[in-house]
């Protein structure tokens, strides 16, 4: 192999990269179900993207005596699947297992990975991420988003993978929007 | 008949010749006119400073150019649409790798500006990776973009043999493993795999900064993990002494058999190991100087086989280091035919001292005679081997040594004050006539035979 051609399939290894990130995400958008979550946010910031709102959900912690979940242990880093059901207005967890679950005709089901696992007394909460707990905003422009008093909802993108992605974040019923 | 000055070769093949024309001389095997002679054949391909100074600028124009568009991305600036965004990080990508390449290799009358650019085009594809993981706010997992963009970075090494690629992608493979294991707690065990690729392909450009950087990933890799593993956190400085005390001997070790291997290529590797593992074994026997309180050695299996794994290690490269010094023939120096042996009974002792020795007064007094004899120890292979660099660092530990003693010493044992102030002065005394001694051996070296 020429060293050009070596570079020019690095060169493109690279531009493919970059394309499949896209790719991935645009998929999910665009077939994923629609979710609605209630969130609480904060405003931190991330030396290379910038400043963005940090997204709690309220299904971010998940009550598996109230869930009915057997008993069983949790690793961090782990992956779970949580089956999501729509309820008014906003869609909440039915169930949490390690295997994808069996999803009804108006339920998803969304990959998570655990951040960790309480299990003291008769407790048992499991803390999850979905990769959608980040919204990057123009600097200086997360503040107004920020604060105990500020009620955002979420919809995510759930495609037939169970991966998401974040669709919409909306501010007083609002899509926020920069650009 | 040769003409004088028809060989053209490197500046490091130069101070071989001339050190071992020296000691063919010195052993009756050429004489003076003969060496002279000799001598005469060769001309040196120096490399002008003008061009040293060229490829440092337009690299840092190239890093400042990088940083500035990772800014870029970071400002967020809603002004411009997304998909804009993305385009204008594309074709910077493209733009740069392509200009480069062709001042670089194809026109070939710009190629330190070309290698600058090929490196920017390095920089920008890790912009691309945040604009996009900005774009479609991802957060999951965040480590994994450091490994892509290094991954990336590292083919582009490979594919033009770019040295400052190289040291990119080592540096951001030891950024992806600290957030790997610090952030996320992970064992990260494919670090190894990676770095392993990463130092192979340092041998192959001769990219001794390559090795520096693969050290530190090593070291960072090492001790989170059993930092994982230990049960308390007050355990933690014990074990992770023994460990890096062993890696840090081991590793001058390594510079040592590289050291001995003749030619230019041994020295250029060598001295990467020698300034890292004798930066990590100095740091290693300081620690537990400043240990007072009482501490219990972690002593769990798995911490203590890794310790075993890493002494052995290091007695490996010191059986390399003796089969290579015995392969280059007599040495000059005892000093120097002695020291990988001294390396391996430091790799034996920090661990062993560290995790038997009962903590406070004896193992605080232990490791100050440790200490300072490793520093005298590498001060003096510093100094034979013309290594400015292991002099000045045995220097500064030599300073922090005397002045951490001084303090802590007066401030703890104020009864026996006159005792320690006393030996305080004269360690700072000390350190003054050894301050002398480098300037002027500093001196004899910068002109003409330091012999």
């Amino acid at each position: 192999m020429s060293p050009r051609l070596r570079f020019v399939l690095v060169v493109l290894l690279q531009v493919l990269v970059l394309l499949a990130m896209i790719g991935t995400r645009a998929y999910t958008l665009a077939t994923g179900t629609r979710v609605l979550l209630e969130t609480e946010p904060i405003d931190p910031r991330d030396p290379f993207r910038g400043d963005y709102v940090r997204l709690n959900y309220v299904i971010s912690t998940l009550d598996l005596n109230e869930l009915q979940v057997p008993d069983q242990d949790f690793e961090g880093e782990e992956q779970v699947w949580v089956l999501l059901a729509p309820a008014n207005p906003y869609w909440e967890p039915v169930t949490v297992t390690l295997d994808r679950p069996a999803a009804g005709p108006d339920q998803v089901a969304v990959r998570a990975r655990v951040s960790w696992y309480e299990n003291w007394e008769e407790n048992r909460r499991l803390h999850l991420v979905y990769g959608t707990e980040s919204f990057f905003v123009p600097e200086g422009e997360g503040r107004r988003l920020e604060g105990p008093e500020v009620k955002l909802d979420v919809e995510i993108a759930v495609d037939r993978f169970g991966r998401a992605a974040l669709a919409r974040v909306l501010h007083d019923g609002r899509e926020v929007r920069f650009e | 008949m040769a003409s004088p000055g028809e060989r053209n070769v490197p500046r490091a093949c130069r101070e071989w010749l001339q050190q071992e024309l020296a000691y063919w001389q010195s052993q009756g095997l050429v004489t003076a006119e003969q060496r002279a002679a000799i001598h005469g054949l060769y001309s040196w391909k120096e490399e002008s400073a003008p061009s040293r100074t060229t490829a440092t600028v337009t690299i840092l124009g190239a890093v400042l150019l990088g940083l500035g568009a990772l800014l870029f991305v970071a400002a967020n600036w809603p002004a411009i649409p997304r998909v804009l965004k993305v385009t204008l990080i594309l074709t910077a990508l493209l733009g740069s790798h392509g200009l480069g390449w062709w001042l670089w290799r194809k026109r070939g009358n710009a190629p330190r500006v070309g290698h600058a650019l090929v490196l920017l085009g390095s920089l920008f594809y890790g912009a691309g990776i945040w604009l996009i993981a900005q774009i479609y706010h991802l957060n999951a997992h965040w480590p994994t973009g450091f490994l892509a963009w290094s991954v990336g970075v590292a083919a582009v090494a490979w594919a033009t043999g770019s040295r400052p690629n190289l040291a990119l992608a080592t540096a951001l493979l030891v950024v992806w493993t600290g957030a790997e294991q610090g952030p996320y707690g992970l064992a990260n065990p494919w670090f190894l795999p990676l770095l392993a690729g990463a130092v192979a392909l340092a041998y192959r450009l001769r990219a001794p900064e390559g090795l520096l950087l693969g050290q530190l990933g090593l070291v960072i890799w090492v001790s989170i993990n059993l930092g994982r593993w230990a049960q308390y956190a007050m355990d933690l400085p014990l074990i992770q002494v023994a460990a890096l005390g062993a890696m840090g001997a081991g590793l001058v070790a390594v510079g040592m058999s590289h050291e001995a291997q003749t030619g230019a290529f041994g020295r250029l590797m060598a001295w990467p190991y020698l300034l890292g593992g004798g930066i990590l074994t100095l740091l290693a026997l300081l620690i537990p100087t400043f240990l007072p309180r009482e501490m219990t050695p972690d002593l769990e299996a798995r911490s203590l086989v890794a310790v075993g794994v890493l002494v052995a290690s290091a007695l490996a490269a010191v059986a390399w280091a003796l089969r290579e010094q015995r392969r280059a023939g007599p040495s000059r120096s005892r000093w120097h035919g002695a020291a990988p042996l001294v390396a391996g009974a430091l790799a034996v002792l920090t661990p062993v001292l560290v995790l038997t020795l009962p903590t406070g007064t004896p193992l605080r007094l232990a490791f100050n005679l440790l200490l300072l004899a490793t520093i005298l120890g590498l001060l003096a292979y510093g100094y034979t081997r013309r290594n400015e660099a292991l002099v000045n660092v045995s220097l500064f530990f030599f300073v922090v040594q005397v002045v951490a003693r001084y303090f802590d010493l007066f401030w703890q044992l104020l009864d026996r004050s006159i005792f320690f102030m006393a030996g305080g002065l004269l360690l700072l005394g000390g350190g003054y006539l050894l301050e002398r001694s480098r300037r002027r051996w500093l001196r004899d070296w910068q002109g003409g035979d330091p012999r």
